[in-house]
């Protein structure tokens, strides 16, 4: 009895599991990164107080001499404020923090509970382990009639670097492309409001020279460092070239020190997470994700911030990968991590070139770090995004993902379940359990623990445990018939429609998807008792009848 | 239906005919305490904030904060021993103070709202300033609320983008907010301060040279903010805690606008509405020295 209860206790936790606080115990199953969202920008932004690191990772894909990135800086970005990036950190960030999937197992429902005359067992197990699945992760003269002032010039890597600072809009898209800077037509109208607030300009254009020794394909992210108190991404100017309602993808990684990361200008929603989603959405995760994404941006009709994930980055639970170690932490401008964060940022800001001095931790790896981390995925068009995205920081520490969670069925059926029983011989396993109850020592009167029994005869003994096997055996079978005619089949056409709701996905395209009727209801009308083996197990009962 | 001549409820004197009984109705609804219909206009919002806008907010964090806000109302006016102290009037307004702090305040734990919940409603008593016609309590509870949990409580903060800048909910605030300022007379301040608001934004954006679009959208989304709305027809046109003179009052209202703006638009500090009016209202029994006017009271 008290093996049910935990059982009974074991199932209540693991139906509990979905909800967000409780602690995890699952295992990661897969994830859904940044790569699946084409042309998706990723910007770290680091914030304490008014001193922010930024880094953006351009996935820029045309021919290098067409790129030309244009960022309105609150101040004249120096030499040492600027470096090249690790994409490693990105790469980090996004494997850390992607949407995740976790895997729970059915137990088998066809288990002989065959207790008589043993103690009983307390320790039971509802959720096994099954390894993970997902490897690593894929995962002048000129210039003054222009209005135009460079502040500092010069070659960092692969890329041609300008700090500007401006009167005239004209002026400056004038001096852009007459300085050889591929930028879209209009491009001073977007220019002009950021001039008139008194921002400066970090211009950069590729040098195809030095480009070619890095050995680099791809062009490398670029890191700021700046003190401001505008908390904010210039997002419009990267829409010039987008149509006004083609939508773009934005993930930005806010690291910070007190709490989660929310826009203070648009609303900043959670997505509808911690929900269990049918066995055969598995292989599927990364499009079902993808649709997930679609269907609530749709919804929201891009005009909302959505938080994908947010915790403290000391740990994870469960693991989509590592949490960042502090030096690469550091990597991503984490100031503060290792001592003292005024010597920390200035070190930031040090000549470039200076390599990120290496940190030392105290023994022990310097324990959890006071970092948190706000994943935000932004869906915008030039349309309903007609501000510039900016930020607060909130006090909010309670830990948030985007994760969901399947149940493996327990793949058997009723009748395998039968032929099992059927295999199990009741009067063999009692003749052994038989003699295996303590029985009192002759001139003793230790009972040993079961004294009920001590006054039975072995024949009596013997009826007793075939009769409670038997019903075992029933009761497992009953099991079994109920888990895979009723409960299983009605929990996945839950899941289904859990799936159907956040992908918006028809009930036909989900049916269609492989393995998706497996286990429904009309495919499991076997018999609960199949013929052959059945009659034995009546036939022992009978006679067991017949011996009382 | 036929109500009782000379009725409690009606006041005396009233004929009875059918033509007149849209007329009572009238003087009924004028006679009725404001603060009711704030009262479920807060709950509606606090309502379409948690189902439709997923406020972070727990339904234990709303009693707990009705449920302190009325007690200890309760107690400072039996401890003052005020003449209201067996009216339900005083638990109106610690009503009005926590469905406002709920709207306003998020918090991870529960103690927060209770809390400031005591600090907003014990304002009233403890910090009272001004010329002894209309000596009054300094400061809005809620407001008071709002700036302590972005100032100095730990785990607490304020989330006014939530709301979104969606139009239908901007019409159905700016709808709900005209009736109840029309009740209790205070419309002046919203709309003076509303329009300050909006042509201060909106010379900005003039200013810095945005073109008609996205210039227009941009002043739309910042004008029509739902937490802009509810601060100017909620929290800034309380008639207890704003200048009492009509004018001064339209000065003050302009004078809040004028340095939320500098504190929001111009240096980027946060909450400029919230902190700037917590800032202002310690001007307000200069205010009323300076144009005195006899003190409001509830109806």
């Amino acid at each position: 009895m008290k093996t049910i209860r935990t059982l009974m206790a074991g199932v209540a936790l693991a139906a509990l599991a979905h909800a967000p606080a409780q602690a995890f115990c699952g295992f990661y199953a897969g994830r859904a990164d940044a790569n699946l969202f084409n042309e998706a920008s990723q910007v770290v932004l680091v914030r304490d107080g008014n001193r922010t690191v930024l880094s953006t990772l351009n996935d820029y894909k045309g021919p290098l001499t067409e790129f030309a990135l244009v960022v309105p800086t609150p101040t004249t970005l120096q030499k040492g404020q600027v470096r090249i990036a690790d994409k490693l950190t990105f790469e980090r960030l996004d494997a850390y923090s992607s949407p995740r999937l976790a895997e729970y197992r059915d137990t088998d429902p066809c288990q002989l509970n065959f207790g008589w005359g043993l103690q009983p067992i307390a320790s039971f197990t509802d959720v096994q382990a099954i390894r993970m699945l997902s490897g690593v992760a894929q995962t002048s003269a000129s210039n003054q009639a222009l209005g135009v002032t460079v502040e500092v010039q010069y070659t960092l890597g692969e890329y041609d670097i300008v700090s500007l600072s401006a009167t005239q809009s004209d002026g400056l898209e004038t001096w852009l492309r007459e300085n050889g800077y591929s930028i879209p037509k209009g491009a001073s109208a977007a220019l002009k409001p950021y001039i008139n607030q008194g921002m400066k300009f970090f211009v950069a254009k590729v040098n195809l020279q030095e480009q070619a020794k890095t050995g680099y394909t791809a062009l490398r992210p670029l890191q700021f460092a700046f003190e401001s108190e505008k908390f904010m991404l210039p997002l419009r100017l990267g829409m010039l070239n987008a149509p006004a309602d083609k939508a773009q993808d934005l993930i930005v990684y806010a690291l910070t020190r007190q709490g989660r990361v929310e826009s203070s200008n648009y609303r900043t929603v959670k997505l509808p997470a911690n929900q269990n989603l049918p066995f055969f959405t598995k292989p599927a995760f990364q499009d079902f994700y993808k649709a997930l994404f679609d269907n609530q941006a749709g919804k929201e009709q891009h005009r909302v911030v959505f938080t994908e994930y947010f915790w403290d980055m000391g740990w994870c639970d469960p693991c989509a990968a590592d949490p960042l170690s502090a030096q690469e932490l550091r990597n991503a401008g984490v100031f503060w991590v290792a001592g003292d964060a005024d010597a920390q940022f200035e070190a930031m800001r040090a000549p470039a070139g200076t390599p990120v001095p290496k940190i030392m931790l105290p023994p022990g790896g310097g324990g959890a770090q006071p970092v948190v981390l706000t994943r935000l995925h932004v869906r915008y068009t030039a349309n309903t995004f007609p501000e510039d995205l900016m930020f607060s920081q909130t006090r909010d520490r309670e830990n948030w993902q985007t994760r969901y969670v399947i149940q493996q069925p327990f793949d058997s059926s009723p009748s395998a379940c039968s032929n099992k029983m059927a295999q199990t011989d009741c009067e063999a396993l009692c003749k052994q359990r038989i003699t295996e109850i303590p029985m009192p020592r002759p001139g003793s009167y230790d009972y040993g623990n079961n004294p009920y029994y001590r006054l039975k005869s072995p024949a009596e003994l013997q009826g007793e445990c075939v009769a409670a096997c038997t019903t075992s055996k029933q009761s497992a079978l009953q099991a079994a018939s109920t888990y895979y005619q009723q409960s299983l089949p009605a929990r996945l056409q839950t899941e289904k429609q859990t799936l159907a709701d956040l992908t918006g996905w028809s009930t036909a395209r989900i049916e269609q998807m492989p393995d998706a009727r497996k286990y429904s209801a009309q495919d499991n009308r076997e018999p609960v008792a199949p013929a052959q083996p059945a009659k034995t197990w009546w036939e022992r009962l009978f006679s067991f009848n017949q011996l009382r | 239906m036929r109500l009782p001549v000379s009725s409690p409820v009606l006041g005396s004197g009233i004929t009875a005919a059918p033509a007149s009984v849209a007329g009572r109705w009238h003087r009924n609804w004028r006679r009725l305490d404001a603060r009711w219909f704030q009262i479920v206009f807060l709950l509606s919002f606090l309502l379409v904030g948690v189902l439709a806008r997923d406020f972070a907010l727990r339904p234990l964090q709303v009693l707990l904060a009705v449920a302190t806000a009325a007690l200890t109302q309760a107690a400072w006016q039996w401890a003052l021993d005020l003449p209201t102290k067996k009216q339900w009037s005083g638990t109106l307004s610690a009503l009005v103070t926590s469905l406002g702090l709920s709207i306003l305040v998020r918090a991870q734990s529960d103690w927060v709202h209770p809390l400031l919940a005591v600090l907003a409603i014990s304002s009233k008593y403890l910090i009272r300033l001004g010329p002894p016609s209309c000596k009054s309590h300094v400061l809005n509870p809620a407001n008071l609320a709002a700036f302590l949990a972005w100032a100095c409580i730990p785990g607490a903060w304020l989330s006014p983008a939530q709301w979104g800048s969606e139009s239908l909910l901007a019409l159905w605030f700016i709808a709900l907010g005209g009736l109840v300022t029309q009740r209790i007379q205070r419309r002046d301040v919203s709309l003076a301060f509303l329009s300050a608001w909006g042509l201060l934004l909106a010379a900005r954006l003039l200013w810095l040279g945005y073109a008609w679009d996205p210039g227009a959208a941009m002043w739309l989304q910042q004008i029509s903010s739902g937490a802009v709305l509810l601060f100017a027809f909620f929290m800034i046109s309380d008639p207890m805690t704003t200048p009492q003179h009509p004018r001064a009052r339209m000065a003050y209202a302009v004078l809040v606008a004028l340095a939320a703006f500098v504190w929001q638009v111009l240096l980027y500090r946060p909450h400029g509405l919230i902190v700037m009016l917590f800032v202002c209202s310690w001007s307000v029994p200069l205010w009323n020295r300076l144009w005195p006017r006899a003190r409001f009271a509830w109806a």
